[in-house]
């Protein structure tokens, strides 16, 4: 009887100890949208993991919403690939970019990616467009991204999580238009949840 | 220009030394005690997560999620002179006033789960938050009021009035807390505060102004309640985890008249 009460009790130790970790996780997975006054429409460039992202796209905006998950990387052998999941005319969009020649194990592996530029016109680099339900592949006319900052998250002195911040901006062709995609913007926590290496 | 200084002080004294010998004064000592709600809004140097912008996305949050009180508690004990068959009066003393403040979280707890995000610490490549339940801050300030009242009219034993007044505080102490929600993270509070890098106000200054009536027959213990009209803070920085706008309240006070008799005793002495 005692061993059973005792099993009992340890089981229910480990689910609320999962269930606190589990909810710390998802408060830091919110998304803390500071209006940029300079750039209406758009969230303000900051570097503290509040998981937003914005961009014009011509004089609409693609922003991150407050429902799905704004990001997640995804590495495939050497391939990173960095999904940002948003709103294009108040229509779900996605843009993924894939960049090749990171082969990164696990998320505390991003702080490799600390103050760099990568050319999204080279042919190391694939950025597809999701809209409407339909992908495609984009022919990059020119165009960067800057991973300006990556740091370490720390709760209560624990390590949580990735802090990625950056820049980003390409011209490219909306079907046979070109278009520019201008003040892009992110910054965003990466972590067990939004992290995928297979 | 002096010469015409001079001459209006002059003027000036002897029509009061007239008016007072015509309507003596009347002194007395009150016994006050009070408390002010103070409207607030956060120190921007407390980079709190969820409340750094104007849109906190959660389900079900709003645009700010965590509460800002403040609470102005004072006792005082001022001398009180009426003049003019009791129209006017004049009142300072001393003021011992506890201001109290305090951060916490507000709505539901499933939004905010009883805590919050606090940013203590950035470098190059950390970033460090803390999870904070609450954190409240207790300030002592020991002072002078100089206050004016205006007694317009007076019905049975009640006398309605109009006073105003200002108020200059010293600091005595603060001591500012913070609740972790991890007890291991106590170690680092007064480091965390030092990070911040706030400090309370030495001096508080306030202005304010009040109706209100007494009750009682004059020769005799007199009772005053005052109701605080939207009044204001002089002074900044009289708390570090809050920013202060305006304030109302309510005072009450117990007024020892001096008789006339002892005010002459004293004078032949």
């Amino acid at each position: 009887m005692k061993l059973y009460i005792s099993t009992f009790a340890l089981i229910l130790m480990l689910l609320m100890s999962s269930c606190s970790s589990m909810e710390d996780t998802f408060q830091l997975q919110k998304s803390v949208f500071v209006k940029d006054v300079e750039n209406p429409g758009l969230p303000i460039y900051s570097e503290w993991g509040y998981n937003t992202f914005g961009a014009y796209v011509d004089r609409q905006v693609f922003v991150s919403g407050d429902t799905d998950l704004p990001a997640k990387i995804i590495v495939n052998s050497d391939t990173l690939n960095l999904l940002l999941k948003g709103n294009m005319n108040n229509k779900f969009a996605s843009i993924k970019f894939s960049f090749i020649g990171y082969p990164l194990g696990d998320f505390p592996d991003l702080k490799t990616l600390n103050d760099s530029i990568i050319n999204l016109k080279g042919s190391k680099c694939i950025v597809t467009l999701t809209r409407d339900q339909s992908s495609e592949v984009l022919t990059i006319i020119e165009g960067k991204f800057h991973f300006k900052r990556v740091q370490d998250l720390y709760v209560d002195k624990q390590y949580t999580k990735a802090i990625i911040s950056g820049v980003f901006s390409f011209k490219t062709f909306f079907d046979i238009e070109p278009v520019a995609i201008s003040n892009g913007r992110f910054d965003l926590g990466i972590g067990y949840e939004n992290f995928y290496n297979y | 220009m002096k010469l015409k200084t001079a001459i209006l002080m002059l003027v000036t004294s002897a029509a009061y030394v007239h008016l007072c010998a015509e309507n003596p004064l009347r002194m007395s000592v009150g016994v006050e005690f009070g408390g002010n709600e103070v409207s607030t809004s956060l120190n921007e140097k407390w980079k709190i997560r969820q409340d750094v912008g104007s849109g906190y996305n959660g389900y079900n949050s709003s645009a700010s999620s965590v509460a800002t009180n403040m609470y102005v508690s004072h006792f005082a004990v001022k001398p009180e002179i009426r003049l003019f068959d009791d129209k006017l009066a004049f009142s300072s003393g001393l003021r011992f006033s506890n201001i109290l403040s305090d951060v916490s979280t507000w709505g539901s707890q499933m939004d905010n789960a009883g805590y919050f995000y606090l940013r203590y610490n950035t470098s190059e490549f950390n970033t460090e938050y803390a999870k904070v339940r609450t954190m409240d801050e207790s300030t002592n300030y020991l002072g002078i009021p100089i206050e004016v009242k205006l007694i317009p009219f007076s019905f049975w034993r009640m006398d309605f009035y109009l006073k105003t007044g200002v108020e200059f505080n010293f600091l005595l102490s603060s001591k500012t807390k913070i609740e972790f929600v991890n007890n291991a993270m106590n170690e680092f509070e007064s480091s965390l505060i030092d990070n911040v890098g706030v400090k309370v106000n030495n001096l508080y200054s306030t202005w304010s102004t009040a109706l209100g009536v007494t009750l009682g027959n004059k020769n005799r213990l007199q009772y005053n309640i005052e109701f605080l009209m939207p009044s204001f803070f002089i002074t900044n920085n009289n708390s570090t985890l809050v920013n202060t706008e305006m304030f109302t309240g309510i005072r009450c006070s117990i007024q020892f008249p001096i008789r006339q008799t002892d005010i002459n005793q004293i004078n032949t002495k």
